[in-house]
């Protein structure tokens, strides 16, 4: 019969190693989980904003009716029950698209003919990514700090009140060259498919 | 009376104990406090961020005068121009 020696028994350091690990392979899977689906839905949101741009893009009646449609699209598609759970469940959330002209935002050099920021925007961010795992700390100082800007820029067709304030404003210019003769009230601007 | 060792394990196992707790306290401080987890997370995402808005690899403020959108963009017969 073998005498009982406690401090030299190491049956239990496998399953200290093993919850070690265990702690370790979980936190790094979830991280790199959380990446993988971040990366996706970035993509997924990529395309909405696309969408909403292309709408937004669209010529119509005045730029009222163009917004509207750019976000009714994007109510469309991220109200849409394979989207909208990604976007409710608290892993992911989007902010109302913003439509409008960045070019002063992005412009770098003033004197450079780059009219081209026009469109959507969607304020994104990933709460999933912030994680406070035991003993090895949090993910991030700030909670809300994976955010970005997700934005598709097609530019913006004139729509038809471009047209006509575009018209009036050449007829007035015609006016002021002092060689035609006509009451600038008498003008009516005629458009075919456009300015 | 004074040769017996019982309870001398219980003693061990307290100290071995105080030990463990002090070395998993000690690194829980150092990855906190030089916030390795979050360099691992929070230091990409800069980077991630800046390529999802600006398709440039770094700060979403610095990628913005780096866009494609500036490039100028024209059609040609002949192609790039090598």
């Amino acid at each position: 019969m073998t005498h009982f020696q406690p401090l030299k028994n190491e049956d239990g350091i496998l399953t200290l190693d093993f919850i070690f690990a265990s702690l370790v392979v979980f936190a790094f899977s979830a991280i790199i989980f959380s990446f993988c689906m971040t990366l996706s839905i970035v993509e997924v949101v990529q395309y909405v904003s696309f969408s909403t741009a292309r709408l937004y893009s669209l010529g119509h009646m005045n730029e009222n009716e163009q917004n509207t449609l750019a976000e009714e699209k994007y109510t469309q598609l991220t109200t849409n029950p394979a989207l909208a759970t990604l976007f409710t469940s608290g892993w992911f959330e989007v902010r109302p698209v913003i439509l409008s002209d960045f070019n002063a935002e992005f412009s770098a050099d003033p004197s450079a003919d780059s009219n081209t920021f026009i469109g959507a925007r969607i304020p994104f961010s990933a709460p999933i990514l912030y994680k406070r795992i035991p003993i090895v700390g949090t993910t991030a100082s700030d909670p809300d700090g994976f955010t970005a800007n997700i934005q598709s820029f097609l530019a913006k067709e004139p729509n038809f009140d471009d047209c006509q304030s575009f018209m009036l404003q050449r007829a007035g210019a015609f006016l002021n060259l002092g060689t035609y003769t006509f009451n600038a009230n008498d003008v009516v601007p005629l458009m075919d498919n456009g300015c | 009376m004074n040769s017996s060792q019982k309870g001398q394990i219980t003693i061990e196992a307290v100290l071995i104990l105080a030990i463990f707790v002090s070395i998993v306290y000690a690194g829980s401080n150092v990855f906190n406090s030089q916030q390795v987890l979050s360099k691992l997370v929070e230091g990409p995402w800069s980077h991630i961020s800046g390529m999802i808005e600006n398709a440039q690899w770094g700060p979403p403020q610095t990628g913005q005068s780096k866009h494609p959108n500036h490039l100028g963009r024209h059609g040609s017969p002949y192609g790039d121009i090598p």
